[in-house]
């Protein structure tokens, strides 16, 4: 278990302890001077005798306060038993019956849930008639929904997962399944809820006794003194004073105490990233780019990385050294595994990375001008007219509370300049454009009334309205059924045909790439491994990465029965990417070179590129060259 | 006529929404009713019965079977029922056991003081719960200024655990013991209710802050936030069209959840300030076993609580474009 | 007959008609691969045949016999030989179930006693024994799906129902996962229903084949056959659609399929 403790945990815990102490010890302890009356000294303040003062009868307000602690727990404690027990019971019992009995009792609870606690305490003192017990029990039963509540949630969600599914497929019982699988993964957040409710309890019980509708004398709590301190308040502030830092104390330690248990039990995350930056750092120096598409690209970038900071001051790579290029109408794919950094490769090409990636890069040109030396609001400017973003998700991409046509044309008005009327005749245009009938009706619907190609389609009509120089395109069908996507792979190509859009299309499967692009880059652990014409690369691939990978994807024609080429070991991840090679560890060629310093890209063929040992050349050995540029860098 | 009237092709246009609204109002007249039955068996759960604890332990026959009769008590249980339902049908909630005024009088002259009370309170909750936890939210997106996040956590978890009952107390001993600024108790001016409305709404305020900030921060990291800054639209339009409206429905919905909350706090908050409103009246009415104002306040502090609830609804079914009931 | 046969399964959510009259055979010790889009109802038929769903209508048969209705221990005893392995790993393991835990849960249901029976299961999915010990976050994707997978092995059912299995998994990894489960259905005789939204690989692991278009079986037919003609017209639409490796750019698809622009 690795529970975080921080100062406020330890406070709440040390608290807790004593408040239980005083709780235990405290009335024993001041049994007569509770009730000694001091009738000379009767309502004074603050004294040395008297730390707090005397009430109106000249009793000690300090000693006072510390044995009513024992009354306010108690109570509260009880208070508080009342409503977890009850509650979770009935939420839990509700979880599992049909369900007509869960939508019955759950509007009940619903309902019982909007009236104000108080006023459910009050019914319940009115019947008891004004008492201790009335107190307890009013403040216990009002808070019964909550839990009902709160033991319902939880506990459905857990009945719904696919490891209770996978219980019942195994043959467990229902007793078994709440016992093992429910409780376990219940009881951490029902005990954060209850040390919180109990802290909420003492102000309730003190609340309904400050009524008159609680303790009654001679007992007193916490809430009883109040009321006395109240109404001396003028005379001695402190005899109020004292009882309400009482409560305030004990309610603040139990809300902590609640966060506390929370840290403690939270099932221990992965732990933060280790920095390595020794290794990035030995990384860092690499053979000369090859620029594919020549000086004249629309997008050109130079030794692009991202980083993130971690853990005192120091960064981790998640991209390293990327250098692309994308001519004008080209379209481009960028193809890797899930965490190998396309994503973040294009955010940083379009400037949407978020606030703790670190972007840098020895050259980054958009249609010829350099965007990092450019004032933000030009970047801005050149980047909104010329760039658009198709992203993977268009149920989530699309803003649910915006209509369709504010959506479209907010980009042209505001970069544009275009009237509303101006505006909305294009978005018209561009959406029949990507085949969605009854454009005009459609503009005036929010995106839930979309289906989900429909929405991809809105998508891309949307990045067309400023016909852009580049699409870059984020998994744009991953999200889709198989025959949607095929429509959507086929607007992307119309587009780049029509209007000469180039297009950065980023995917996992290399057979999506396959259908839109020209050329190919392969990404491996924040890194471009091969690149080339796509044809190329599939019927020829050079890196083993590459090789691998199409040996192991299946394909229609793969016959049935063929065994799948396996690749052993996992995706490195980030913050662990090895020295060297980030393909080491799984790379059946592997040679010693590979370990000691990052491959070079090496040119085989026209357009094609590789970083791999076995085909770099002789002279372009790792050795002093790379170490000492390493140092130059740094 | 061939033309409809405006409002009835209103009406048919907006079909979804009349049916909403017609469930709705059903929904409220049965949880009413239930309130109403719920009350009247409260007194009939009293132990003994309710003449017996309204006349002491040492109460003569006499005056016993005088007070039964006078509440009704000798009748069988469903004409009881019946009259009472009735009874409360018409607005009639019987006569004060305490004063002998009307309770219906005593609802008049008291309703208005916790409306404004609680209604003050809700406008304070909503404006500053609102503006501070988005403000905070998108000062501190995309985890900038880490102090400032540091120090809302600490303010709103610290400031906004104190509970009514204390807040009114530090608040009466502030400004009106202390300084002076403001009146302690009663209802003297306008500057009486400051005290008790910020008693009421800090603790809600705040929380609504948090809560609106939670939202706003995970609206911030949405997809389509993403979407509209690829757009490189200016940053007020990012906030206001794109960011605000999806907030306002999770804020909303608080709202309406906040609520119960400020009327359970004018119960108490009351009792320190001496505010003339329903929540003093049913306290002392409790402690004085003075059944028929227990039952009226409570049926009527319910339906308060239950027709904001619906005026909530409304709204948030008006405001999500993804609710059904829009056409 | 023996084998798993389902017929005429209607299943209903609300007002939805989810599962509308359909009729399955699990090959005995084949594979059964059933594609179709998402929200077609593959996972719903799954689910329906363990009896995870409550039917509205239909038959399911087990070695012939009848156990739609079956309850109790035959109940049990059904579901020990029919199992499931789910999507995403990481939600179909309990976090805080240890991997001997979840494992050992199905081996005692099973009655077994040997201690050396968890070491051989881990063998049989390639797991290191050392993994024994730890929780489902400390394990990598492919190696959830393998603990999955051994915990529905571990009751010896004769039949598993594969619930988007590969999906989850980094593409590098999937292969793993394929191979280790054909590999497992040539030594233990396991039959299989295959669910996958992945053409490629139903068309790798299946005998047969079946196609479900909204709640309704559209076409059932022998794999090779289906693969080279299929019959039904949105089959056909379904195959065209899939993106091939090695059959680059085909001209533009101008008009949208048969069904509609999605
Ligand atoms: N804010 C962040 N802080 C730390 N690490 C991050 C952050 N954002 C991304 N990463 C890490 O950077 C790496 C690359 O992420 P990226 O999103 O580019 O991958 P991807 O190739 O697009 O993967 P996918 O196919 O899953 O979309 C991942 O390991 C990811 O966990
Ligand atoms: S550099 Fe070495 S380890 Fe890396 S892919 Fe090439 S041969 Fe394999
Ligand atoms: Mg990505």
């Amino acid at each position: 278990m690795t529970g975080r403790l921080n100062l406020a945990s330890l406070l709440a815990g040390i608290g807790a302890i004593l408040l239980l102490a005083t709780a235990l010890v405290a009335p024993a302890l001041f049994s007569d001077t509770v009730s000694r009356m001091d009738v000379a000294a009767a309502g004074t303040g603050p004294s040395a005798e008297h730390w707090f003062g005397t009430d109106d009868l000249g009793r000690d307000v300090f000693a006072r306060t510390l044995a009513a602690t024992q009354l306010s727990l108690g109570l509260a404690l009880a208070a508080t038993a009342i409503r977890v027990v009850l509650g979770v019971a009935i939420g839990m019992w509700l979880s599992l019956s049909g369900s007509l009995a869960r939508a019955i009792g759950t509007r009940i609870i619903d309902t019982a849930l909007s009236f104000p606690a108080i006023l459910i305490a009050i019914v319940i003192t009115t019947i008891v008639g004004p008492s201790i017990e009335g107190a307890v029990l009013g403040v216990g039963l009002a808070g019964v929904p909550t839990y009902a509540r709160l033991g319902y949630t939880m506990s459905s969600a857990i009945v719904g997962r696919d490891y209770v599914a996978a219980a019942k497929a195994l043959g467990l019982g229902r007793i078994a399944i709440l016992w093992r699988h429910v409780l376990p993964n219940i009881a951490d957040t029902l005990a954060v809820s209850t040390a919180t409710s109990l802290g909420l309890a003492i102000v309730e019980i003190a609340s309904l006794s400050f009524l008159g509708l609680g303790v009654n004398p001679p007992a007193f709590d916490w809430g009883r003194m109040l009321i006395e301190g109240a109404e001396a308040i003028y005379v001695n502030p402190a005899a109020a004073l004292g009882p309400a830092a009482a409560i305030a104390l004990s309610g603040l330690i139990f809300s902590y105490l609640g966060e506390a248990i929370a840290l403690w039990i939270q099932p221990m995350r992965s732990g933060s990233l280790v920095s390595r930056s020794d290794i990035d750092g030995a990384a860092s120096a690499i053979a000369p780019l090859r620029l594919d598409a020549g000086e004249d690209a629309i997008l050109l970038a130079e030794n692009l990385s991202v980083a993130f900071p971690t853990e005192g001051s120091q960064t981790v790579a998640a991209v390293r050294n990327v250098g692309l290029s994308i001519g004008r109408g080209e379209t481009v794919g960028l193809v890797g595994e899930s965490g190998s950094g396309k994503t973040l490769t294009a955010m940083a090409l379009a400037g949407l990375t978020g606030h703790p990636a670190r972007v840098s890069s020895d050259r980054l040109l958009f249609t010829g001008e350099d965007l990092t030396a450019m004032s933000g609001a030009l970047r801005e400017r050149l980047l909104g007219t010329g760039l658009a973003v198709v992203f993977q998700d268009p149920s989530t991409s699309l803003n649910p509370a915006l209509r369709i046509r504010e959506q479209m044309t907010e980009a042209v008005r505001h970069h544009r300049g275009l009237s509303e009327e101006e505006a909305s005749a294009l978005a018209l245009e561009q959406l029949g454009l990507v085949g969605i009938t009854e454009p005009g009706r459609r503009l005036g619907q929010y995106p839930h009334e979309f289906s989900g190609g429909m929405r991809q389609r809105a998508m891309i009509a949307m990045g067309l309205m400023m016909r852009p120089a580049l699409i870059v395109a984020d998994e744009p069908t991953t999200a889709l059924d198989v025959t949607v996507q095929a429509q959507i792979l086929a607007l992307l190509r119309e587009a780049n045909g029509r209007d000469g859009t180039a297009i950065l299309m980023i995917s996992h499967d290399l057979a999506v790439i396959s259908q839109v692009c020209d050329r190919v880059l392969v990404m491996y652990g924040g890194r471009i491994v091969e690149s080339g014409p796509v044809e190329q690369v599939i019927g020829d691939p050079a890196h083993p990465y590459t090789r691998a990978l199409i040996g192991a994807i299946p394909d229609l024609d793969t016959p049935r029965g063929q065994r799948l080429v396996e690749i052993p070991g996992q995706p490195p991840v980030i913050g662990a990417f090895p020295r060297g090679c980030s393909f080491q560890e799984r790379c059946p060629a592997r040679q010693g070179a590979c370990a000691a310093s990052e491959p070079p890209q090496t040119e085989i063929g026209a357009g094609r590129v590789v970083a791999c040992w076995l085909y770099a050349a002789p002279h372009a050995e790792p050795d002093a060259k790379s170490d000492t540029k390493s140092e130059a860098a740094a | 006529m061939t033309r409809g009237r405006p409002l009835s092709r209103f009406l048919f246009a907006r079909l979804p929404f009349a049916r909403f609204l017609l469930g709705k109002a059903a929904q409220i007249a049965a949880i009413l009713f239930a309130l109403v039955l719920l009350t009247f068996l409260m007194v009939k759960m009293i132990p003994g019965d309710a003449a017996s604890r309204i006349a002491g332990p040492d109460a003569d026959a006499a005056y016993l079977s005088q007070l039964r009769s006078e509440l009704g008590l000798d009748r069988p249980f469903a004409v009881q029922l019946w009259n009472y339902v009735a009874g409360v049908a018409r607005g009639d909630f019987g006569v004060s056991l305490a004063t002998r005024q009307p309770v219906i009088e005593l609802i008049r002259d008291r309703l208005p003081y916790t409306a404004a009370l609680a209604g003050l309170a809700l406008a304070f909750v909503v404006v500053v719960g609102f503006s501070f936890g988005l403000s905070v939210a998108i000062a501190t997106r995309d985890d900038r200024l880490p102090w400032l996040d540091h120090g809302f956590t600490i303010v709103t978890g610290t400031l906004g655990a104190i509970p009514e009952l204390l807040a009114g107390i530090f608040l009466g001993y502030v400004f009106a013991v202390s300084l002076g600024w403001l009146p302690i108790s009663g209802a003297a001016g306008p500057g009486s209710v400051i005290l008790p409305a910020l008693a009421i709404g800090l603790r809600p305020a705040l929380n609504l802050a948090r809560v609106v900030r939670v939202e706003a921060r995970r609206t911030l990291r949405a997809d389509f936030i993403r979407t509209a800054r690829s757009k490189r639209l200016p940053a007020w339009r990012i906030y206001l069209r794109h960011l605000a409206p999806n907030v306002v429905t999770a804020a909303l919905t608080i709202a309406g959840l906040v609520f119960p909350f400020l009327i359970g706090g004018a119960v108490i908050v009351e009792n320190i300030f001496a505010w003339p409103g329903l929540g003093t009246a049913i306290v002392r009415a409790v402690v004085t076993a003075d059944y028929p104002v227990v039952q009226a306040i409570v049926v009527l502090l319910g339906m308060l609580v239950l027709v904001t609830n619906m005026i909530v609804d409304v709204l948030l079914a008006i405001a999500d474009p993804r609710s059904t009931v829009r056409t | 007959m023996t084998g798993l046969s389902a017929t005429d399964i209607r299943v209903r959510f609300g007002a939805m008609l989810a599962l509308d009259g359909v009729s399955i055979a699990i090959p005995p010790g084949g594979t059964l691969g059933l594609v179709g889009e998402s929200g077609s109802g593959k996972s719903t038929l799954g689910r329906a045949l363990l009896r995870l769903h409550d039917l509205a209508g239909g038959k399911i048969m087990l070695d012939g016999e009848d156990v739609t209705r079956a309850s109790g221990a035959r109940l049990k005893n059904y579901r020990r030989q029919v199992q499931i392995v789910f999507q995403d790993p990481s939600a179909s393991l309990d976090p805080r179930m240890n991997v001997a835990r979840a494992i050992e849960q199905g081996m005692r249901l099973r009655g077994e006693r040997d201690p050396a029976a968890l070491g051989r299961l881990l063998d049989t999915v390639g797991l290191s024994r050392t993994v024994a010990s730890r929780l489902p976050h400390e394990l990598s994707g492919g190696q959830r799906q393998r603990v999955a997978i051994a915990r529905a092995l571990a009751v010896r059912p004769s039949i598993i129902v594969l619930d988007e299995v590969t999906s989850a998994l980094d593409v590098s990894v999937q292969a793993l996962v394929l191979n280790l489960l054909r590999d497992l259905q040539a030594e233990l005789r396991l039959s299989y229903l295959f669910i996958s939204h992945n053409m490629a690989a139903v068309r790798a692991m299946s005998d047969e084949v079946a196609v479900m278009y909204r709640g309704k079986l559209v076409e059932q037919g022998h794999a090779d056959s289906f693969f080279a003609a299929p019959s039904h017209p949105y089959s056909r639409s379904l195959l065209e659609a899939v993106p091939r490796l090695r059959h680059l750019r085909e001209p533009p698809a101008s008009a949208p399929g048969p069904f509609g622009p999605g």
